[in-house]
């Protein structure tokens, strides 16, 4: 069997993780092997040597705060991820654009992945350092997103990045223990 | 000698929770004044007719009846019963029959109703509903999953809700130790909240009063989402839960 958060793009199309039925025996394998495919494909783009084309970035209107610019500064204030967190655990999605208020600009497009890829690091970093299941948990989600778009959606740089996250989220769950 | 709790009606669907609060109330001899029926399908368990569950491991084993509706449960009891018209507990109807009630304490089973809706609070009776995991540590949803990953065990927490996730006062906390082998979403979650449930209870039959509430602040602890799948899988292992695979 195939580990089920695969095969569409789960941005588009999010899918529940409501009584997921993952009891079987090989779930974990067959997740590991999902991710060694979409890590193989994301080295391989990662050395591409042609130009990808991203989409120009659009002027930030008045009074929106860049949801890059939010992650950035929760490096230093953590309290600022919570929000996202939420939002995409609600949503399953992101904006690229947020208010002061916290909703997401009226104006904004959706998050690009460059920013996801940051969102994650974010979310392994935490883990990381803080042993968070929760964490962890909005990690793994962030990924199998991530790892629903095809590999050719990713600049060099951003698949190079992406590969990295995959590892560290493999070590993390690596890293829980299920003895006695 | 079996208490009534002439204040208190247990707000009872047609859900395994509910069987499992009827059952273990019984067991512990401590009943509602009042029972009132949602309407709805009866939800049907494909396992074992009867399972074995030692909850607190201290050697008294508890017999679980999935299957077993609460009408049955309660049959011989005495216990007024009242069919709600609708199940949603945010629905007009049902508010104002709730309202009318001269009952204090509303039993939640989160049946049709995962959020108490705001409307709900404002009627005048309080609340009572028992959480799947012990606060402030664990707050929101799938609880059970990350304090069994994290501690091996699994908690539960009575509390008085209030407008917030998980934010109410709370009356009484229990941990429990996951017994292996004992599917965790549909008997033992069901079961630890009934048992804390049927504690509390006892609790304000004998002592004339409920438990001292504790406001533990919101800032405390962390609110969780639903478990990942992998993470979860983990989980079941931790607790011999895996089957293995068809293919």
């Amino acid at each position: 069997m195939t580990y089920p958060y695969t095969g569409r793009d789960l941005f588009l199309q999010p899918k529940s993780y409501a009584y997921a039925v993952c009891d079987r025996d090989n779930y974990l394998n067959d997740w590991k092997v999902s991710r060694k495919g979409a890590k193989n494909a994301l080295v391989k783009q990662a050395s591409a040597e042609y130009e990808i084309k991203v989409q120009p970035e659009a002027n930030l209107p008045q009074g929106a705060i860049t949801l890059a610019s939010i992650l950035r500064q929760s490096l230093k204030h953590e309290i600022l991820l919570d929000p996202i967190v939420v939002k995409f655990e609600v949503f399953g999605r992101l904006f690229a654009w947020y208010q002061d208020n916290g909703r997401h600009h009226p104006d904004s497009p959706i998050a690009d992945l460059q920013t996801y890829i940051l969102f994650a690091e974010r979310l392994c970093e935490i883990a990381e350092n803080s042993a968070s299941l929760k964490h962890l948990s909005t990690l793994l989600k962030v990924c199998d997103s991530l790892a629903s778009q095809a590999a050719q959606q990713f600049r060099p740089e951003d698949a190079n990045r992406l590969a990295d996250v995959l590892d560290r989220e493999h070590d993390l769950v690596d890293g829980i223990s299920i003895s006695e | 000698m079996t208490y009534f709790l002439e204040d208190v009606a247990l707000i009872s669907g047609p859900s395994v929770r509910s069987r499992a609060y009827a059952q273990i109330l019984m067991a512990a001899d401590v009943l509602p004044g009042l029972i009132l029926y949602q309407p709805g399908d009866e939800w049907v368990w494909t396992g074992d007719d009867v399972i074995e569950v030692d909850l607190r491991g201290d050697g008294n084993v508890f017999e679980f009846r999935p299957n077993e509706r609460v009408r049955t449960t309660l049959q011989h009891t005495g216990v007024p019963a009242y069919e709600l018209p609708v199940a949603p507990l945010d629905d007009d109807a049902n508010l104002e029959i709730l309202r009318e009630l001269p009952i204090e304490v509303l039993v939640f089973s989160g049946y049709q109703t995962g959020i108490l809706p705001q409307a709900a609070l404002r009627i005048g009776k309080r609340f009572l509903h028992v959480h799947g995991g012990h606060i402030p540590e664990y707050r929101g949803s799938t609880t059970f999953y990350y304090s069994i990953l994290s501690q091996g065990l699994m908690g539960a927490s009575a509390i008085w809700m209030d407008h917030g996730i998980d934010t109410g006062p709370v009356i009484l906390r229990r941990e429990y130790v996951v017994p292996k082998g004992i599917n965790i979403d549909y008997i033992l979650d069901p079961l630890v909240r009934a048992d804390t449930l049927a504690a509390a209870m006892l609790q304000r039959a004998r002592d004339k009063g409920w438990p001292t509430s504790e406001i533990l602040s919101a800032d405390i602890g962390q609110t969780f989402h639903k478990i990942h799948p992998v993470l979860k899988h983990l989980a079941l292992a931790k607790c011999g839960l895996l089957q293995a695979d068809s293919t």
